[in-house]
């Protein structure tokens, strides 16, 4: 079967010819920032299917069975380090896939839904790695999820609600972490499953809706090249993440104890931005009204564009306005996660990241 | 072809070769180096043994599912039950024998601490990033006993039993709450100190009490010169002493002081008991008016004082203090220097003595400070602390290392040093000594606010009784507070022999000369009751209670058999004399006519002062009373007994030894 | 450009990617960081102390064994077995020296421990010396025995 990939469509330069670039290195790579993505999504099932078996989603076992897959079980260690590394891994470069596909404008007719999938997809990884984060049981995941139920709790009219049905009580015990285990191992995989195959499915229809002119005399055979040179990538991925299951481990710390309170107590890295922000102001404005409109914004982007030029290359001159304010959402976001990650101490004041931090 | 299609192959082998290595990381554990040497150890004590020796390889665990604890020390400790690694080394010696604790019951994280999950040594030893209850110190060791045995540890966990004892007896309890326990008063009351010290004495004590009285509990709470004048002014407020002045006969009063073995309570140079303070310097320290109602009635002054009232004339209290006062001074002192810090005192500004009183918490060993009242604990709660989180204790700017960073270290040099961690801290310091502060840790490790499961807990050791004895008895014994030296009914102190069975002991007569005139019975001790001024009614009343109360019905129910017995019979007592010399060598410890050794209680006067039911009864089983008596068992004949019996109790007017 | 520079140019990106994922390690797991504080020297406070058993050449049956002779033993034959204990002045028959070698030497442990358990007389020797044997357990003797030989070791 002959297929047509993307970079031996625009090899010919017939997408770029006439139009002026911004960067020539940059010009259209795509870094093969989806197909490291899905790489990802699949160690992460891989090794997922090893933790499942010997994970219990029980309060007074889970700590221990992670205990056990750190010492005893064969391959137990490098398995969950993989697992964890991949999850934050995945979480970073599905937001450097959308800012990639942002900045080469790849969300126009027919893209639309593809972007809105794909923010989808995001969401989705967040919401997986959060389920996940409870898992371990420990000090940092209890106090993690009580920072972020505590955002959810603050939601006007709905807040509480959703708080308790997030949670199946009012506190984060054994209902939170059955909920969790449930959602991250059953519901998640399958949604994104498929949500990815709809994604992929989605590019390849896209790509032909939107230049068919392009098909030309450029054909590839699947097997050998194209398989080949996928699945070096996705080698690529493997050893990368593998040397750093070997060479970092994973992080745990103690069993969670509600009466023993983290000073301060912080939300995981990839919501630490949202604490930061809340950090700010009033939880209704900071946490809910101000993120949620980003998102809305950010999602609905293809549907209110004006300037439809510039697609296909990297910073284009023409879409100046688009990429200035994504580039400053993009370094606010990563500014909070930051700031949030070095520079607050106890009582989320604070701290240069050299400075110490008082006991009481 | 692409790049991508060119490194395909290579990137392919990379991922296989880094798999090999991912397994062969993965299957070869430390804990197998372990047990390698741990095999060929084996095979080396196994030589010349016909069966092979069976070894697997792999882990180890215990699992108590009551404890809900998994250990797996074991899988590279593996020779702990195996006797003949006794001189192995570390990790494969053989574990020491404790009693019925097996493993599969306790594990061994319960009594030991670390992290039983894990099976390398950093981690299960700890402290490591994500488990800080690392293993114990050898040191602390005996905390956990309790969490099973109970309170009263005193043979069986003696360094956890004496930092349960020092804890209450040197306030600790008075700052610091533990799980509902009392606090025992630890220092005088200090009203109306104005009548009582010299200012300028107050001010030397405040400023360093150990360099008055070497043994006192009290501990240093390290003032300024300033703080303690202030300190001194507030306490000091008041009259001076009031009361006519002291005059009397220091030549009888020493004698009658010496006579009255002051020193089996006090110390005079520091040689003497360990129960009441150091009198070498006192008259710098207390004006005579103060003194004479002490040696009068100490209980008037503090309820708890563990002083008896002697009941001597007042002349004779004159004679004594005016002794004291020109013989028990100060020497080193300089007279300028006193005057100086009385200067001090004198211009301190008793507000600020105030704060730094209540501070300080000095009303945690001290009532009756006026103006301050009861203000509850002043440290945290003890009650866990044993098992607090390490974040939550300070180390201050002193770099410890990591792996140093542990509860009990901190615990240990906060006892050690109170302030050192930080400037400005509150405790002060009683300068305990290395023992001293490990046995205070282990107790307050021992602290766990925890509970084992039922068929865990297994209570050892005697309890303390709650013995008071009521009535004219009841009041006698708090006059002359015998219970300070003698314990009776469980209940009491230890410098003197055990009264319990006394009525069953003694002979009428022999009691009530006593205690009248208390002379020696044991010539190796060295404290000696002291004369009271019994009365005779009291003498009485003693006697009738020892005799309704403090008897045994095993000696009693000897009274039948020993009338039968012919104790004064000449040829019995030859015979028990033959006994007491040749066969059993008891002049080995007991003296008679002053002959014999020191060890045991002269036996001269016993026909006067043993009931013969006792001595029968004490031959046939000297531990049944004192069980940790230094007298041997000997497995005498009933003739035997009878013989030596009579011998012990006879005039001895015909001894030939 | 050549060959080399593009292949350079193509793994520039990779390289990239793995700086910036290693970024994300730092702050995935350094988002909890407390640094260590810069320390004065404070030397006149005593420092910090990691308790640790004090040296002691005996084993811990030997310890057990010391110190059940100083409270029945050492009374008659010295702290150290020198014979000069505090009743040794009162017996008639001198307390045998456990510190001198060459007497010990006639001894068997079997010896040591009929002495301990039959008093003198189990030996042949004076009654002056108690026999223990109904009031210390065999393990207790045995603690003993191991003791008194390590007082003629000096």
């Amino acid at each position: 079967m002959a297929l047509h990939t993307r970079n031996e469509t625009f090899e010919n330069g017939s997408a770029t010819s006439g139009i002026p670039v911004v960067s020539k290195w940059l010009e259209d790579k795509t870094f093969g920032l989806g197909l490291i993505n899905i790489s990802l999504f699949v160690i992460l099932n891989v090794t997922g299917i090893l933790l499942m078996f010997y994970y219990a989603a029980d309060t007074d076992r889970a700590y221990q069975d992670i205990k056990d897959l750190q010492f005893v079980i064969t391959f137990g260690a490098i398995f969950r380090n993989m697992h964890r590394w991949s999850a934050y891994a995945m979480i970073a470069l599905v937001f450097l896939h959308m800012s990639r596909v942002f900045y080469m404008a790849e969300y126009r007719r027919p893209r639309q839904l593809n972007w809105v999938i794909g923010w989808c997809l995001f969401l989705c990884t967040l919401i997986a790695s959060l389920t996940g984060y409870l898992l371990p049981w420990d000090q940092k995941a209890y106090w993690g999820m009580t920072i972020m139920s505590n955002v959810m709790a603050s939601a006007p009219i709905i807040g509480e609600k959703l708080k308790y049905v997030v949670l199946g009580g009012n506190e984060i015990g054994q209902n939170a972490l059955s909920r969790a285990f449930d959602l991250h191992v059953k519901v998640m995989p399958l949604i994104m499953s498929f949500l990815i195959a709809l994604h992929v499915i989605r590019n390849r229809t896209d790509d032909l809706i939107a230049n068919p002119q392009l098909h030309g005399d450029a054909e590839v055979s699947v097997w050998p090249d194209i398989i080949c040179r996928e699945l070096s990538k996705f080698f690529i991925i493997l050893i990368i993440i593998m040397v750093a299951a070997i060479l970092f481990g994973a992080p745990l710390e103690e069993e969670a104890n509600p009466s023993v309170t983290p000073i301060p107590a912080k939300a995981p890295w990839f919501f630490l931005g949202l604490q930061e922000l809340l950090s700010w102001g009033a939880p209704f404005w900071f946490a809910i009204v101000i993120p949620n409109m980003v998102l809305l914004f950010a999602i609905i982007v293809p549907y209110i564009e004006r300037g439809q030029t510039g697609g296909g290359v990297w910073l284009h001159p023409s879409r100046r306005l688009q990429n200035i304010l994504f580039t400053a959402f993009v370094t606010v976001a990563i500014g909070l996660i930051i700031l949030g990650a070095f520079f607050r101490g106890p009582g989320w004041r604070f701290y240069w990241p050299w400075e110490s931090w008082p006991l009481h | 072809m692409s790049f991508f299609q060119r490194i395909f192959p290579i990137l392919a082998l990379l991922s296989f070769l880094l798999l090999i290595g991912l397994v062969w990381k993965d299957y070869d554990r430390p804990y197998l180096e372990y047990q390698r040497k741990f095999k060929a150890l084996l095979d080396q004590k196994s030589t010349g043994s016909s069966k092979p020796v069976e070894f697997g390889f792999g882990y180890r665990q215990r699992w108590s599912k009551e404890l809900g604890r998994v250990d797996r020390c074991e899988t590279c400790h593996l020779g702990l039950d195996d006797p003949r690694f006794k001189d192995a080394p570390q990790p494969f010696t053989t574990h020491p024998v404790i009693a019925e604790h097996a493993y599969e019951k306790f594990g061994c994280t319960e009594c030991h601490g670390g992290q039983g999950m894990a099976t390398t040594v950093e981690d299960a030893h700890g402290p490591t990033e994500n488990w800080n209850k690392a293993l114990y110190h050898d040191n602390f060791m005996e905390n956990s006993c309790s969490l099973c045995h109970g309170e009263y540890l005193q043979a069986q966990a003696p360094v956890l039993f004496r930092g349960q004892t020092m804890f209450f007896e040197y306030g600790c309890r008075g700052c610091h709450k533990a799980d509902g326990k009392a606090r025992t008063v630890t220092g005088p009351p200090l009203d109306e100190m104005s009548k009582r010290v010299k200012s300028d004495w107050l001010y030397r004590w405040l400023m360093g009490p150990k360099d008055y009285w070497p043994q006192t509990k009290m501990p240093d709470a390290k003032f300024t010169s300033q703080e303690a004048a202030d300190v001194s002014a507030f306490l000091l407020q008041g009259p001076g002493p009031e009361g006519q002045a002291i005059s009397g006969d220091a030549g009888p009063g020493k004698t009658t002081l010496l006579e009255s073995r002051c020193t089996t309570c006090h110390t005079i140079e520091g040689k003497g008991g360990k129960t009441g303070p150091e009198l070498s310097k006192v008259a710098s320290k207390a004006y005579p008016e103060r003194l004479f109602k002490v040696v009068k009635d100490p209980h008037a002054l503090w309820s708890d004082s563990k002083m008896p009232i002697f009941g001597f004339a007042d002349k004779d209290i004159n004679d004594i203090v005016t002794f004291m006062s020109q013989e028990y001074m100060d020497l080193d002192l300089n007279e300028n220097e006193a005057a100086r810090q009385a200067q001090l005192v004198a211009s301190g500004s008793k507000e600020r003595g105030k704060e730094l009183a209540v501070k300080q918490g000095c009303v945690g060993c001290h009532s009756k400070i006026e103006g301050v009242k009861e203000i509850g604990e002043l440290g945290p709660d003890m009650a866990t602390f044993g098992v607090v989180h390490i974040s939550l204790l300070d180390f201050g700017d002193i770099k410890v290392p990591f792996k140093e960073r542990t509860v009990p270290n901190w615990i240990y040099n906060k006892i050690k040093s109170p302030r050192l961690f930080k400037e400005g801290l509150k405790m002060p310091d009683y300068y305990f000594s290395a023992e001293e502060a490990t046995a205070i840790t282990t107790y307050t490790l021992s602290l766990k606010g925890k509970e084992v499961p039922a068929s865990y807990t297994l209570p050892l050791g005697e309890r303390p009784s709650d013995y008071a004895p009521q009535g004219a008895f009841g009041k006698i014994v708090d006059k002359y507070r015998c219970l300070v030296c003698h314990k009776i009914n469980g209940k009491g102190g230890e410098v003197a022999n055990d009264l319990s069975q006394e009525g069953s002991r003694v002979q009428e007569a022999w009691i009530k000369k006593f205690m009248k005139a208390p002379d020696t019975i044991r010539p190796m001790l060295e404290e000696r009751m002291p004369p009271f001024k019994i009365l005779d009614p009291e003498n009485d009343a003693i006697f009738a209670y020892c005799r309704t109360t403090l008897v045994t019905d095993k000696v009693e129910d000897l009274t039948g058999p020993v009338d039968k017995m012919a104790l004064g019979d000449p040829q019995i007592i030859r015979d028990g004399e033959k006994l007491y010399f040749e066969k059993y060598g008891c002049n080995a410890c007991h003296q008679i006519n002053q002959k014999g050794g020191l060890v045991g209680p002269d036996l001269t006067e016993t026909g006067k002062r043993l009931r013969p039911e006792w001595v029968v009864y004490y031959l046939h089983d000297p531990k049944a009373f004192v069980k940790r008596s230094v007298e041997p068992v000997y497995a005498l004949t009933d003739k035997e007994i009878q013989a030596l019996t009579a011998f012990v109790l006879s005039s001895r007017s015909s001894v030939t030894h | 450009m050549t060959k080399e520079t593009s292949m350079l140019l193509r793994l520039g990106p990779t390289l990239t990617l793995f700086a910036a994922l290693s970024l994300f390690f730092l702050t995935a797991t350094g988002s909890s960081i407390a640094v260590a504080a810069s320390s004065e020297e404070r030397a006149q406070l005593p420092l910090f102390e990691v308790p640790h058993k004090p040296e002691s050449t005996l084993t811990a049956s030997e310890q057990r064994g010391a110190n059940l002779y100083a409270y029945y033993c050492a009374v008659c034959h010295g702290k150290n077995g020198e014979g000069d204990g505090f009743n040794s002045s009162q017996l008639s028959t001198p307390p045998a020296k456990h510190d001198d070698a060459t007497f010990m030497s006639t001894f068997s442990d079997v010896d040591v421990a009929k002495a301990i358990k039959g008093g003198g007389p189990a030996l042949g020797r004076s009654t002056d010396m108690p026999p223990w044997g109904r009031v210390l357990t065999d393990r207790e003797v045995s603690d003993l025995v191991a003791f008194v030989r390590t007082l003629s070791k000096q």
